[in-house]
């Protein structure tokens, strides 16, 4: 072998090393290495079922900035103390942001005031006054109050009661959207009456009662999506109680209770887009733990919505989004 | 001598090195206890009641066991809306995450290998359920399992049912006194393994009991309520009153078909049976809607597969835990239900 062969031998075999180099290491390319960042979303309610929206929002962000999401529900109904541990025990469990919705919110800010939890929150709901809260998006529940107020009055007269359904409004946005409400309707002369629910059958006795002689017609609003669904399965349940029932006003967008408002037992429900609340609240979350963006409550509309709406192409997004 | 102190001393330093490696590669061996799980689920249909139930009951395991151990359970569950592409992209994304154990309900049954190569690559089990992969495939590895309900079972007591009925009274089945049973089938998906044999041992239990059967149509409703009651709707037409009994591989078509019935003002007393006993069907049972079911046992359906991703997850020795048949299937447990033997 002359010295020239030799050289042209030693070139290839120097071509072939760069090359494996290349394409099977990363010495001279490095490859890019994506960060996966696990968020933790803590709910109010021990079942996912009524944040159908909600989570599809989540996980398209999380699609989009590669977050690794948890989502926790609760043990036990209405336990906020409960929920703090859950919230301690994401972050312990390497949670690099957790998204809460804060059963009660003086609660939550009590224990953030005593513990460092060490990763950011995100409120799903109104922002509270801790460095340790980098962000909230929510809805002026206050403001859905009012506007559920005005829709019952604009199709009532103040002589008919309004049953309020709730699972509890001692505490959290619906609490809020209660007195929202409330103070609305008292102001124009309707009479309140609470119902918070107390056992398995506390909507029904309730609307069984309107039947009884010396009863007469009445409205219901519920203001939770768990309150609306039970609600209109009861009056669609019945031949009778429709009659005695004047409309039916919920919340939320769970796929059956816009069907039961197709049907036209529920008159009409206040709705907010439940897919940018999850979205933002994953952007907001990857944005604290980036150390991104800012300190901000971002406040998303609501709407009351009747029947037609529900084949309007402005509404069509926020109720049916697609995964 | 001082030789040989040298060689004395090194040789202590090297069986006290070699130990020391011995003590530290122990400690690694060990398994670690884990104190948090993470299973992904993948459903093909998260609207399928029957389904839906099961994933309920799961979710409600996993809480049991968060609280009686104190392990945090991450149960993910997934809906892949009856596309198989998408539970492959789901599958993917809890082997890439790292998950523990997943339970796949396919798509498609028949190409669950994609699934199984996956997993067998990340070294992650899989518990199937529902529909019930090829043999072949599930042969490839110790770590596979399939937890469903024997179909054969479900459909002989499905035929019990009626033959007990006409046994009673020959004119509870047979409507018009024609001497046989006129009877309709609404069908599952023929690509799901129960589907056919639902069908042939529902009818031949029929047979096998003595009741003069006529068979007046049949069609295939993917155990949909909606497709199934448009299917009854036609029949209805086309039969009115000779259709006497009306045999469903589920509760799901049996609720559609006595929709049909109930829109065609048919108040003739005509059978409808389902089987899988879920919460709608046993409602239509309480209601009067349909005569009978066979249900299947939830809590041990799901515990099931719950309790074999958990003990793979943690590296427990599954059979120890659940008797597998041939080390890798498992059949809930059935029973049949009319509005006279509700619990």
């Amino acid at each position: 072998m002359t010295r020239r062969e030799s050289l042209t031998w030693g070139v290839f075999g120097g071509l072939l090393v760069i090359l494996y180099l290349l394409s099977s290491t990363d010495l001279i390319i490095k490859e890019k290495k994506v960060e996966i960042y696990p968020v933790s979303v803590v709910i109010g309610d021990v079942t996912d079922d009524y944040y159908v929206n909600f989570r599809k929002g989540v996980d398209q962000a999380a699609d989009e900035y590669n977050v690794d999401v948890s989502f926790i529900t609760l043990y036990e109904e209405d336990d906020p103390e409960e929920q703090m541990d859950l919230v301690r025990r994401e972050i312990d469990d390497g949670a690099r942001a957790v998204i809460l919705e804060p059963l009660d919110s003086v609660y939550a800010m009590q224990m953030m005031d005593g513990i460092a939890y060490g990763s950011p929150i995100i409120i799903l709901g109104g922002i509270l006054p801790s460095e340790q809260v980098m962000g909230a998006v929510t809805t002026d529940k206050q403001e859905s109050g009012r506007k559920l107020a005005d829709a019952i009055m604009e199709e009532n007269t103040p002589d008919i009661p309004v049953y309020v359904f709730a699972r509890t409004v001692q505490y959290g946005s619906t609490g809020e959207m209660y007195r929202g409400l409330a103070d609305c309707l008292t102001e124009n002369g309707y009479t309140v009456v609470l119902c918070e629910k107390s056992g398995t059958d506390t909507y029904r006795k309730v609307i069984e009662g309107t039947v009884y002689p010396g009863n007469g017609r009445a409205v219901v609003a519920a203001l939770d999506p768990f309150s609306t669904a039970e609600a209109a399965e009861i009056i669609s349940k019945s031949p009778v109680y429709g009659n005695y029932i004047s409309g039916l006003y919920g919340v939320g967008t769970l796929p059956s209770v816009l069907d039961q408002m197709d049907k036209g037992i529920i008159r009409g429900m206040i709705v907010s887009n439940e897919f940018e609340m999850g979205y933002l609240c994953v952007q907001k979350a990857v944005e604290a733990i980036e150390k991104s963006g800012k300190r901000e409550q971002i406040i998303l509309d609501s709407y009351y919505i009747e029947r037609e709406a529900l084949r309007d192409q402005a509404y069509e997004k926020i109720l049916y989004p697609i995964d | 001598m001082k030789k040989r102190y040298v060689l004395e001393v090194t040789a202590a330093a090297l069986i006290l090195a070699a130990a020391g490696f011995w003590y530290l590669g122990r400690e690694e061996r060990l398994p670690q206890e884990k104190q948090s799980l993470r299973i992904g689920v993948a459903l093909y249909r998260g609207d399928d009641p029957f389904i839906n139930n099961i994933r309920s009951k799961l979710e409600e395991k996993a809480k049991e066991y968060e609280k009686a151990t104190g392990i945090k359970i991450v149960l993910e569950v997934e809906d892949s809306k009856d596309n198989q592409n998408t539970q492959n992209s789901q599958v993917d994304r809890f082997l890439s995450l790292g998950y523990d154990a997943i339970c796949v309900n396919m798509v498609d049954r028949s190409v669950a290998s994609y699934v199984i190569n996956k997993a067998m690559d990340a070294d992650i089990p899989v518990v199937f359920f529902n529909r019930e992969p090829v043999e072949e495939d599930m042969n490839r590895w110790e770590r596979l399992y399939y937890v469903g309900e024997d179909a054969k079972e479900s459909a002989v007591l499905q035929g019990n049912i009626l033959v007990e009925a006409y046994k009673e009274d020959e004119g509870s089945l047979d409507l018009n006194g024609d001497g046989k049973v006129s009877y309709v089938l609404l069908e599952g998906e023929s690509s799901h393994q129960d589907s056919l044999i639902r069908t042939e041992w529902s009818v031949q239990t029929l047979k096998d009991g003595g009741v003069p059967l006529e068979r007046l149509t049949g069609g295939i409703a993917n155990w949909d309520r909606s497709q199934a009651s448009a299917l009854m709707e036609q029949w209805e037409e086309q039969f009115g009153d000779s259709i006497e009994v009306v045999i469903c591989n589920n509760d799901e078509m049996a609720l559609g078909a006595a929709d049909a019935l109930e829109r065609a003002g048919n108040t003739r007393a005509v059978k409808i049976v389902g089987i899988d006993g879920t919460p709608q069907g046993i409602e239509g049972l309480k209601a009067g809607k349909i005569y009978g079911t066979v249900q299947c046992d939830s809590e041990e359906y799901a515990e099931v597969i719950f309790e074999t991703a958990v003990a793979e997850a943690l590296g427990q020795n599954v059979q120890e835990k659940i008797e597998f048949q041939n080390g890798k299937y498992y059949q809930c447990r059935q029973v049949a239900l009319t509005a006279d033997t509700l619990p």
